[in-house]
């Protein structure tokens, strides 16, 4: 019989260095998981990914054991790559840092599709659009 | 230590871009609870009702939530990125801050940790626990607090395996990356007269040094903060445990082959299956057999001889 669930958290974190320090700490300890033991196995899983961002999906059972599925990079991550600029802007209402174009938007939300909980592409290309902007970043045709 | 939990209420369309933000600003790391992909088990695997707030799936929100260190000033910056959410997604984000420290998640798995056994003769009791030992069983006291080694883990399962069956007494055992120094323990139980214990963490050695006080080995295990692929030239020893990760157990490899002689042995483990091919390829290339694998989902651990 399938164990029951108790519990889903969903993580954005460094690859390869996950600690018991928050987010990590307090987003598994409300379901009583043992922190080191995810973040011995989310480290050893992402070791090869290291300077990235890698979301986790984490589900936590009654026995408190779990498992997790790694997710596509975060949109931020991959707009600013599409953009090849550094960091997002502090002030994104004036001060742009960069350009992305419509096509690469569709990219983007095709490639996330599945994670975003999206309902369509549509809303997907919604959602990159809206956080490419929110970003600072412009959207050009 | 103390740290301001930043949750902000919003809907799922604004979530990347949220946690695009609280990346920007320097969070390390985001959490995203959405009642949504939560509901999604429900009807799955079992729900357990208990376990969330109903009023947490009752409505539509997302939450993502962020921690910074107390003294860490965020909140202009992020208000104002909020706003242009706002101006992006038509979307009113709501911003609660509160108070955590560490204390109130390193604890709460305690709850659920309890005694075990593992291997023919080796017993882990956590320290608030009481245990009688049967004939013929070792008792390891420990409170791993927040380092790695509870003994549950396949990664140190594997070891402890090991240690159950390689130490006999007399050894002389290196411990490459100790945690909360449960396998020293193990070792120095089951006979071991002398174990260097070291950790890149500092928090694990301090905490791998009150487990050697609580169990009484301050005599046979020596803990100390550094790195061993670099500190493992100055030892000798009959055995070295390594439950790291594969990189590390490979880099590794090269320093163990130089300071093992023939016939003792390396136990490797915390080793993903897709890197095993990379570990097996040192091993072999430094003159290592490969005399057992243990193996449990996607987790590998070796005993490996020098020949």
């Amino acid at each position: 019989m399938a164990k029951r669930v108790m519990g889903k958290v969903s993580l954005q974190i460094a690859a390869g260095k996950a600690t018991p320090a928050p987010p990590v700490g307090p987003a598994l300890g409300q379901y009583g998981v043992n922190i080191m033991g995810f973040c011995k196995e989310y480290n050893a899983r992402t070791a090869n990914q290291t300077g990235y961002i890698v979301p986790v999906e984490i589900t936590v059972f009654e026995d408190r054991s779990f498992t997790f599925v790694i997710k596509s990079p975060p949109a931020s991550d991959l707009l600013k790559k599409a953009a090849s600029v550094e960091k997002g802007s502090g002030e994104p209402n004036r001060k742009k840092v960069g350009k992305v174009t419509r096509a690469k938007l569709e990219e983007i939300a095709a490639t996330k599709k599945e994670d975003l909980n999206a309902n369509d592409i549509e809303a997907a290309i919604k959602m990159i659009e809206g956080t490419a902007r929110s970003m600072g970043l412009e959207v050009i045709d | 230590m103390k740290w301001k939990e930043i949750s902000v209420l919003t809907e799922g369309v604004c979530v990347e871009a949220i946690a695009g933000i609280f990346h920007r600003l320097g969070s390390g790391g985001v959490i995203i609870e959405d009642p949504q992909a939560a509901r999604k088990y429900i009807n799955k695997d079992g729900w357990n009702p208990e376990s969330v707030s109903p009023d947490f799936l009752d409505h539509e929100f997302v939450v993502v939530k962020a921690y910074f260190p107390e003294e860490r000033q965020v909140l202009e910056e992020l208000r104002s990125s909020l706003d242009m959410v706002k101006d992006n997604f038509k979307v009113e984000c709501r911003v609660f801050i509160d108070e955590v420290r560490d204390e109130d998640w390193e604890n709460s798995w305690k709850k659920y940790y309890h005694t075990f056994k593992i291997g023919e003769r080796l017993v882990i009791k956590p320290s608030w626990e009481e245990y009688q030992a049967k004939d013929g069983e070792v008792i390891i006291d420990i409170d791993p607090g927040m380092a790695f080694g509870t003994g549950i883990h396949a990664s140190t399962r594997f070891c402890m395996k090991f240690v159950d069956q390689y130490v006999k007494g007399g050894e002389s055992i290196v411990d490459a990356g100790c945690g909360s120094g449960i396998l020293s323990i193990a070792a120095a139980k089951l006979g071991a007269v002398r174990v260097f214990a070291m950790d890149v963490d500092e928090l694990a050695v301090k905490i791998a040094r009150e487990n050697i006080a609580l169990n009484g080995l301050k005599d046979v295990i020596q803990a100390q903060t550094g790195d061993i692929v670099e500190e493992i030239g100055q030892q000798r020893p009959d055995m070295i445990l390594a439950n790291i990760t594969a990189e590390v157990v490979s880099l590794l490899i090269p320093e163990a082959a130089k300071v093992l002689a023939p016939g003792t042995y390396l136990f490797g483990s915390g080793i993903v299956d897709s890197r095993w091919p990379g570990v097996k390829k040192q091993l072999e290339e430094h003159g290592f057999e490969i005399e057992q694998m243990l193996t449990d989902v996607d987790w590998i651990g070796v005993a490996a001889k020098k020949l």
